[in-house]
């Protein structure tokens, strides 16, 4: 069998995920990486419509150096997401949670809660979305203890 | 959260102007929100069958312009600080499958609810200066 390695970042996130839906889903059991990944692009907000909800595709490529999670984040139906979304009430400034997905962070961050209607195949009416999306770019210090520089986009 | 390169994104932080373009990006579709946070696996004790994620590609286009205001965050609790404006918004957004496609409205500034432009440090790059307290 051919193993493909998982970087390190990675293998965390999924043993952390599959603690949690042990402890806390026994139903739904043995989430994979890209479950996870899955869950964060999510809380980073996708769409209200039904047919859309989407998550990246995992990558096999083992690289080191992978951003690490914020600490906290939120929480969508008892799943922890390293994502905090922006406000969807007018809140001042000052009382935002840290937009970051990525911790030990440095750099720039370009972040939106916005809605909208859009029309899809099947659908006879325009159907509502919401999205929480944005972007990271700057310097990070990587699972592997280093300086990394990178530019990442949350859907 | 996935890799993208750096001509995607621009900022101009003092002008209070972004803009994230994104064209055909894989992802997966993992039909509705339990999905996806289940990988497939569906909410049982929600009623929600499994469905298993198809591959798909998304496009966007997300600019920030306007600024409404203006603020130094230093947040001890969770460990960041910057500065950063709040601003309107725009998308437009496309996503497309072997049966499925969806496509945003024209963007709409009406549509924004909160959007922001940072620079901001957090975790090992956090610290407080003297003006903060």
């Amino acid at each position: 069998m051919t193993r493909v390695p998982v970087p390190p970042w990675r293998g965390l996130l999924q043993r952390k995920t599959q603690e949690h839906i042990r402890l806390f889903h026994t139903g739904a059991t043995n989430l994979t990486r890209r479950g996870f990944l899955g869950t964060a692009a999510l809380a980073a907000g996708v769409v209200s419509a039904p047919e859309l909800a989407l998550s990246p595709f995992a990558r096999a490529d083992a690289k080191s150096g992978e951003p690490k999670p914020i600490p906290g984040g939120a929480t969508a139906f008892g799943f922890l997401v390293h994502h905090n979304p922006m406000p969807t009430t007018p809140i001042p400034l000052t009382a935002i949670n840290d937009p970051s997905e990525i911790g030990d962070f440095n750099g720039v961050i370009i972040d939106t809660q916005i809605r909208g209607l859009g029309t899809g195949t099947g659908l006879s009416a325009p159907v509502s979305f919401r999205a929480d999306m944005g972007a990271m770019q700057g310097e990070y210090i990587g699972e592997d203890g280093k300086h990394h520089h990178g530019s990442f986009v949350f859907i | 959260m996935i890799p993208t390169s750096r001509d995607s994104i621009k900022i101009d932080f003092d002008e209070g102007v972004a803009s994230l373009r994104v064209q055909n990006v894989g992802v997966m579709d993992a039909h509705d929100l339990l999905n996806n946070l289940t990988n497939g696996q569906g909410f049982p004790s929600l009623g929600v069958p499994p469905i298993a994620p198809v591959p798909a590609t998304v496009s966007f286009d997300i600019e920030w312009s306007g600024i409404t205001e203006s603020a130094k965050i230093v947040n001890v609790m969770q460990n960041f600080r910057g500065q950063f404006v709040k601003t309107g918004a725009t998308i437009n957004w496309s996503a497309e499958s072997a049966d499925f496609a969806f496509q945003s409205e024209s963007p709409n500034p009406d549509r924004n609810l909160y959007s922001v432009i940072g620079h901001e440090q957090n975790g090992v790059f956090f610290h407080l200066e003297a003006d903060d307290v």
